[in-house]
């Protein structure tokens, strides 16, 4: 995770001299991430994420364009969704009564609310799994553990009711072989500041 | 008529009597405040001479916030749903990073003004539909729609411009709270969903704590949409900063509000947050 990539160098400066100006921030602002801010909320609460989130491949982490041809494409959208389920582990492990989760295996960005479903989570739709965990009724929830619908499938969406909006064959046979690798990616506030550390040096 | 028809009468009139008494009584009970309705969503926009300055509930160019309601009924009455709206993030002119928005591309539309927001909108997510087709157990409910005008993912608490441009989505939703009090309503609440979508969905997870305490008496729970952001490399030779990379920076610039106990227990609050 922490390879950064040496484009990162040409920020940097622009970001320190911002930052002496302010005054160099301790670490409170990675409370902005959910991953970090998760154990705080002090509610109940039900996570809603696409395992590929699209934004955030393209618009936030750089990837250019969606070729489902190339193979650096493919690596960079597998290890994002290794990321992913990897930053929700909190989540995961949570108690259903406390947290509800629902991760499709879409690469898509918003949600999709009573369309898609996840069969290997009892078909539930992401309105009739929140109506189980907030309510405790409705359908049939005893084949979701928890109330964490987590697509079990393999392969870059695999699940067939997602939207399909790019072409994802390609990909899908490259991603199915590299996220059942759950070791390259895990996240903690240490190797988040390591990498800040290296970031800035 | 002797007194003792008239009482006969009285007596009759009875449960008339008490029919009236209860029916006033429950016209009496808190009906849609700010002008709104049950039947569709109607913008309320902050008092730009009074709300405005005291609660800094700007949009990015200084127009007054505002929100959309629709009010609820039936057992949906005490029950409230609230949803942020989504639309990525922006930094002020002069603070330039590739891949982040500069907020002069905002500043015309409808997520940098509220001029140009219209008086009703439609609903913007499933759980804000007012339908039992699409949203059988919310529909009911009290909606609010939050249009998204800081560019800050509603974290921000800039009471003054950087740069030309205030980013408050904090104080716009403390603005929110303090308007459903002022009204008389949010203490009433018994259920609360904060929800949003994509930078909506990180500001409800953001804000979530501060919505816990100001209804203390609700059942309060928050249910983040496409807000869930992934530490991860930025795509190699693709010029940009990643998301959490960048987030110390925003953080500086929006000024932005977090979560007192996270901050706490991250090494403690940093010199901009509060």
């Amino acid at each position: 995770m922490e390879v950064l990539a040496p484009s990162y160098i040409s920020y940097a400066d622009n970001l320190i001299s911002f930052l002496d100006v302010k005054g160099v921030p301790g670490p409170g602002w990675i409370c902005l991430a959910a991953l970090y801010s998760f154990p705080y909320w002090g509610v109940r609460s039900f996570v809603a994420q696409n395992k590929w989130d699209f934004d955030q491949l393209t618009n936030r982490d750089g990837l250019p364009d969606y070729n489902p041809n190339s193979t650096s494409t493919c690596n960079f959208v597998a290890g994002f969704g290794v990321a992913m389920n990897s930053s929700l582990q909190e989540v995961t492990a949570s108690p259903g009564s406390e947290t509800g989760l629902w991760l499709p295996a879409c690469l898509n960005h918003p949600l999709d609310w009573n369309k898609v479903t996840i069969p290997s989570s009892g078909g539930a739709t992401l309105q009739e799994l929140f109506r189980a965990w907030y309510y405790g009724r409705g359908m049939n929830v005893s084949s979701i553990q928890n109330y964490k619908a987590i697509d079990g499938c393999v392969g870059l969406e695999c699940n067939p009711t997602c939207h399909n909006l790019l072409n994802t064959t390609a990909c899908a046979a490259f991603v199915s072989t590299t996220t059942s690798s759950s070791s390259s990616a895990s996240f903690t506030t240490t190797s988040l500041l390591l990498a800040l550390l290296r970031f800035f040096l | 008529m002797s007194a003792q028809h008239a009482t006969t009468v009285l007596v009759s009139l009875l449960p008339l009597l008490a029919f009236f008494l209860v029916s006033s009584t429950l016209a009496g009970t808190p009906t849609c405040p700010l002008g709104a309705s049950s039947s569709q969503y109607t913008l309320y926009l902050f008092d730009k001479n009074i709300e405005v300055p005291e609660w800094g509930a700007r949009c990015l160019d200084g127009s007054p916030a505002g929100f959309y309601l629709q009010c609820g009924h039936g057992s949906g009455l005490t029950k409230l749903v609230i949803f942020l709206q989504g639309g990525g993030y922006c930094l002020p002119d002069g603070i330039a990073i590739s891949n982040i928005e500069n907020c002069s591309a905002r500043i015309d539309n409808q997520y940098g003004t509220s001029k140009k927001w219209a008086n009703t909108t439609t609903p913007w997510s499933g759980i804000t539909y007012p339908g039992t087709n699409v949203n059988p157990d919310f529909y009911n409910w009290n909606l609010i729609q939050v249009p998204y005008c800081s560019g800050d993912i509603h974290a921000g608490q800039r009471n003054t411009s950087v740069n030309g441009y205030y980013q408050a989505g904090h104080l716009i939703f403390k603005a929110i709270l303090a308007k459903l009090t002022e009204v008389g309503i949010l203490g009433n609440f018994t259920d609360i969903i904060l929800t949003g979508s994509s930078a909506g969905g990180s500001g409800a997870h953001i804000n979530i704590d501060y919505l816990a305490k100001a209804a203390p008496n609700a059942a309060v729970s928050v249910f983040p949409q496409a807000g869930w952001i992934v530490p991860y490399n930025a795509y190699p030779d693709s010029g940009v900063i990643s998301v959490v990379n960048a987030s110390t920076l925003i953080a500086s610039t929006i000024d932005a509000y977090v979560n007192p106990a996270c901050a706490a227990a991250n090494g403690g609050p940093c010199p901009f947050l509060h």
